[in-house]
């Protein structure tokens, strides 16, 4: 009976990390560049009460056995990254990138972050960076007199300035690609680290070899789908709810048992 | 009267185990690819033994004989759309081939991912096999056919190795969504599964059912304890009662 109750509790432990999951999706319903994840389930250990193959009294043999599982585990919590909607904005700074890949910015602490999201400003040197200030890797520095921003789809920008008939290129923004960009790092404030098992950055020119180009003047917007996370959440509680109606059978069967003697 | 206590006692475990049955498959309701298990317990098989007037004796002096029914049940769970590229869902009899370190592991929970190396994995980690090994996938696009074929930019890479088993009594199950076999000589069949990509296949635990099993087990979980109660009042009676004679 004791196995019960811990196999219920297990179902309880994961249906809540499963609810926080879907909290934070809903939570960053509006996050330029967000990533919606799940959280992923399975098994546990099975212990084989009896093994198939077993003799019965009568000499027959037992076709199936008998195996108890002990309730379930988080396994992942997986990253989607699927495309998100896009949302223009007139603003040049505001980049998309459609299809693969992720900007790439310095942290203070001198590391390479990866984003998706798009939202870059000019800080007062001119130099583009995040919402946060990190400077975007690339270092491209807009002249104070510059009249327009243009940027193409392969990433090169490109600025007019007064006097000149002609634009001038400043440098071009390259993108960062990953193996598997599911085994990314969240760190917060819309970045993304490398760990072992996303594999090293591939760097490249967008719009070439698989990177996505990008688009100026839009965003991309959080690709969570309010309705799906919604259902998600009910399909949650419910699971939730019946995994306590099963903690709540094994006390009353305990109890019952602790009864036997009167 | 020791002996109905026993049988009584035989029953009570027994309606543990189905508990427990149950609730691992309450547990697992949000299980990709979970495949829920049944056990239930027919009624004792006593014999008869033929007396010298010609009546019989019914004996359920054998607790052993007690008609067990355990199988997992292997029907189609429900499909929900992801829209990840490396979610696969299986439409129809088969599973997964997973090389795990001691052999090879089935599975219909086809939650994938890429490793670092581009390799084509579990959860786990563990390799996702082709018919020619694991499956490495280097390239920008990834689509797998219906037919389970792997194409990566147009190019058809690998068929992920789908396998169907003759009888499923020879598979049982090795935990972290895996089944495995006890039989080395099982043949595996090429499987007709449909595979869906974008789709994962939920687990088949039917919840109302799982729910008033659980009622059913616990009541006579009840039942036998108060027949062990009656059984104990009984024998009080005989040991106090008897003997003495103030009718």
């Amino acid at each position: 009976m004791i196995r019960a109750l811990w196999t219920a509790a297990s179902g309880m432990t994961a249906q809540q990390l499963n609810n926080d999951v879907i909290a934070n999706n809903l939570a960053n319903v509006n996050t330029t560049g967000f990533k919606r994840s799940r959280a992923d389930f399975q098994d546990l250990l099975y212990q084989t009460i009896m093994p198939a193959g077993t003799s019965n009294a009568s000499g027959s043999q037992i076709p199936v056995g008998i195996q108890v599982g002990h309730g379930t585990r988080p396994i992942a919590i997986q990253k989607m990254f699927a495309q998100g909607d896009y949302q223009e904005t007139g603003n040049p700074l505001d980049l998309v990138i459609e299809g693969d890949g992720f900007f790439q910015v310095i942290t203070p602490d001198g590391n390479i972050a990866y984003t998706r999201a798009g939202a870059f400003k000019r800080d007062s040197q001119g130099q583009i960076v995040t919402s946060d200030g990190f400077v975007m890797k690339d270092q491209i520095t807009i002249p104070q007199d510059s009249v327009d921003i243009a940027i193409t789809s392969d990433g090169a920008v490109q600025v007019s300035l007064p006097g000149q008939s002609e634009p001038q290129q400043l440098g071009v923004i390259e993108l960062a690609r990953f193996t598997n960009p599911a085994g990314l790092s969240n760190i917060g404030k819309n970045l993304y680290m490398p760990t072992a098992s996303s594999g090293q950055p591939i760097i490249g020119i967008p719009g070439m070899n698989g990177f996505g180009s990008i688009g100026q003047r839009s965003l991309e917007m959080s690709n969570v789908k309010v309705v799906e996370e919604m259902v998600n959440l009910i399909v949650a509680q419910r699971a939730y709810e019946i995994n306590s109606k099963a903690i709540q059978t094994a006390d009353e069967m305990l109890g019952i048992a602790n009864n036997l003697r009167r | 009267m020791i002996q109905a206590i026993y049988s009584a006692t035989a029953g009570m475990i027994n309606q543990q185990t189905i508990v427990e049955v149950v609730t691992n498959n309450l547990a697992n309701s949000s299980t990709y690819g979970y495949k829920s298990d049944e056990l239930s317990f027919g009624r004792i098989l006593g014999t008869l033994t033929p007396t010298k007037s010609g009546g019989a004796i019914y004996s359920i002096n054998n607790i052993d004989n007690i008609v067990i029914k355990y199988g997992t049940d292997f029907n189609q769970g429900g499909m929900q759309r992801t829209d990840n590229v490396l979610d696969l869902a299986l439409d129809g009899d088969g599973f997964f081939a997973i090389q795990y370190p001691d052999g090879i592991r089935y599975t219909r929970s086809g939650n994938f991912s890429k490793n670092q190396d581009g390799q084509l994995v579990t959860s786990d980690g563990y390799p996702v096999l082709g018919i020619n090994g694991p499956i490495q996938l280097q390239g920008a696009q990834v689509k797998v056919d219906g037919k389970g074929q792997v194409i990566v930019d147009e190019i058809v890479i690998d068929k992920l190795k789908i396998v169907a088993f003759q009888d499923k009594k020879e598979i049982i199950k090795g935990g972290y969504n895996t089944f495995k076999t006890a039989n080395p000589d099982i043949t595996e069949m090429p499987s007709n599964a449909n595979v869906m990509q974008g789709f994962l296949e939920l687990s088949n635990v039917n919840v109302v059912y799982e729910m008033a099993k659980m009622i059913e087990a616990m009541r006579t979980y009840e039942a036998y304890q108060r027949t062990i109660q009656l059984i104990n009042d009984i024998t009080k009676e005989a040991n106090n009662e008897l003997g003495t004679m103030n009718i």
